[in-house]
């Protein structure tokens, strides 16, 4: 008896050990990235708080004095989120569909797979510099950039969601003469729909960041402003807009939360 | 409208017997269910027994087209092989099954769920809202197994014997001609049981409703059912009266030990 549970201890054991050189292999990694990086190069760092303080010093106070011109690239920003999010979640859900190993064929798992990784793979900037080029400055390409990033995020995580859902309620519904159409509509999307919200909220959230980013190459918004304000050494009016964001990224955290809320 | 459109595609369909030849299913490179032959005259009672993992539930999803045969034939007299699509689509319009599982959205309401077993008359790109004589289908087959007081809460927060009910529902609600169901008193206590025995049997009489239940407890089987498929290693160790499923015969079905099928006999 006694030595059954010796032996079960011991096996316990030697499986904690068994995950001891993984570990290491990980730890040695994370230490060669941060060396290579020049993290542990102390040298670097010899101006770096004084210079840090002072910039901060010359940020203060806040310069709101320009708040009046910021209310049309504060919108843009917001618009372009929003938009961005819904073109990319609209198209995202039939691709989402399509790589879905237990929905779709497998030669077309692959391809839309494949399709959302090319998508995915290519920075939302990029996508911002080309949309730029063909359709001019302003709001529109920031859209379109957001859109096409969105896409293949989005894609893969619905995929995802969508393999995770419980077949039985869909097999029932086939078993009565449901299309397949039919059992996405009335068996998989009421099942996944909360995590599907819950990840596209989590996107409009990203969007808002990258939104402002995208301004930084002409695609309009605060991020415009921002980068503007740096140019012109005016870091008091760069902090007031940085707590503008602020105050715009935690109003866009405040809805999705409530909208979480209201359908898990 | 609708409604009329319906009850014509419903009574269009002959009555639901069903006849199974040379039955044959491979799963995972074993033989599941091995020549099984029989034929179910309608309006009647049929228990399929037999030990864990015997093939039960695959026979069911056979007999609703989930799983295609690998040979042998399924067919419905006035409809024709169930290989064929037009047969499958109103063998399964005039069908309905009960899952093991009750295979329900434990997110959407008991009057959502049970609407679900409707979702085959609606286009499935519908915008609308379900109509309001779907719901109050749905409604009444709530009504039926007691639990109309419950179609709003969500499914999720019913117990084990709720959700069966829930699951009854959803296959009451098509007024099926064949009403199939695998082990669907699993989590039903004794009372209800036998209340809904006697639906099933009021039903059976009023409306001539053909019934094929996997059932695991014997004693259920045996009150309930007219006739009773004994399966054993995929075939079928007894077919007869429910009668006559007597001790020898339940050794048979339930110890693994094979021998010929003793007669085919249902009661009239």
């Amino acid at each position: 008896m006694s030595d059954a549970i010796d032996h079960a201890l011991r096996q316990q054991r030697r499986h904690a050990l068994g995950g001891l050189l993984p570990g290491l292999a990980v730890t040695l990694a994370i230490l060669w990235a941060c060396a290579y990086g020049g993290a542990f190069d102390a040298s670097r760092y010899r101006d770096a708080v004084s210079t840090l303080l002072t910039l901060a010093g010359d940020s203060l106070p806040p310069d709101f004095s320009r708040w009046s011109h910021w209310g049309k690239p504060l919108l843009e920003t917001l618009s372009m989120s929003i938009a961005g999010t819904v073109i990319g979640a609209l198209v995202a859900l039939p691709m989402g569909i399509l790589s879905a190993r237990n929905l779709a064929p497998v030669w077309v798992c692959g391809i839309s797979q494949l399709l959302l990784n090319i998508i995915r793979s290519i920075p939302d900037l990029v996508w911002g510099v080309m949309f730029v080029a063909a359709v001019g400055f302003g709001p529109l390409p920031g859209i379109l950039a957001l859109a096409c990033h969105s896409i293949g995020m989005l894609g893969k995580f619905y995929a995802e969601i969508i393999e995770h859902v419980d077949p039985a309620p869909g097999q029932a519904l086939r078993g009565q003469g449901v299309s397949a159409v039919g059992v996405i509509r009335y068996a998989v999307l009421p099942q996944i729909l909360p995590r599907l919200v819950d990840v596209t909220l989590y996107r409009w959230e990203h969007n808002l960041r990258a939104a402002t980013v995208l301004g930084v190459i002409g695609a309009g918004g605060l991020g415009l402003e921002l980068i503007s304000a740096f140019h012109l050494f005016e870091y008091r009016e760069a902090l007031a807009l940085i707590i503008v964001m602020l105050i715009l990224v935690s109003f866009v955290h405040g809805v999705s939360s409530v909208m979480r809320g209201k359908l898990v | 409208m609708s409604k009329v459109k319906m009850q014509e595609t419903l009574e269009a369909v002959p009555p639901a017997a069903l006849t199974v030849e040379g039955l044959t299913v491979w799963r995972g490179g074993r033989c599941v269910l091995e020549d099984l032959g029989f034929s179910l005259a309608s309006g009647s009672i049929t228990a399929i027994v037999g030990r864990s993992g015997v093939g039960k539930t695959t026979l069911i999803h056979c007999l609703n087209g989930l799983i295609r045969p690998d040979t042998g034939v399924i067919s419905v007299p006035g409809l024709g092989s169930l290989g064929e699509p037009e047969a499958l689509r109103r063998h399964r319009r005039s069908s309905a099954t009960v899952y093991q599982d009750h295979a329900l959205i434990g997110r959407l309401s008991a009057l959502d769920n049970v609407l679900l077993g409707l979702a085959d008359l609606r286009h499935p790109l519908s915008p609308l809202p379900w109509s309001s004589q779907h719901r109050r289908q749905a409604a009444q087959a709530l009504e039926e197994v007691g639990l109309l007081y419950r179609a709003s809460a969500l499914v999720r927060d019913l117990s084990g014997g709720e959700r069966q009910r829930i699951g009854l529902a959803r296959a009451l609600v098509r007024k099926p001609r064949l009403l199939l169901g695998d082990e669907p008193f699993a989590s039903a206590d004794p009372v209800l049981v036998r209340r809904f025995g006697d639906e099933l049997r009021r039903a059976v009489e009023r409306s001539g409703l053909t019934v094929v239940l996997v059932l695991h407890q014997l004693d259920v089987a045996l009150r309930l059912a007219d006739r009773v498929i004994g399966l054993s290693e995929g075939r079928v160790a007894f077919d007869g009266a429910a009668d006559g499923f007597g001790p020898s015969a339940q050794g048979r079905v339930f110890h693994g030990i094979f021998s010929l099928p003793s007669g085919g006999a249902s009661r009239p």
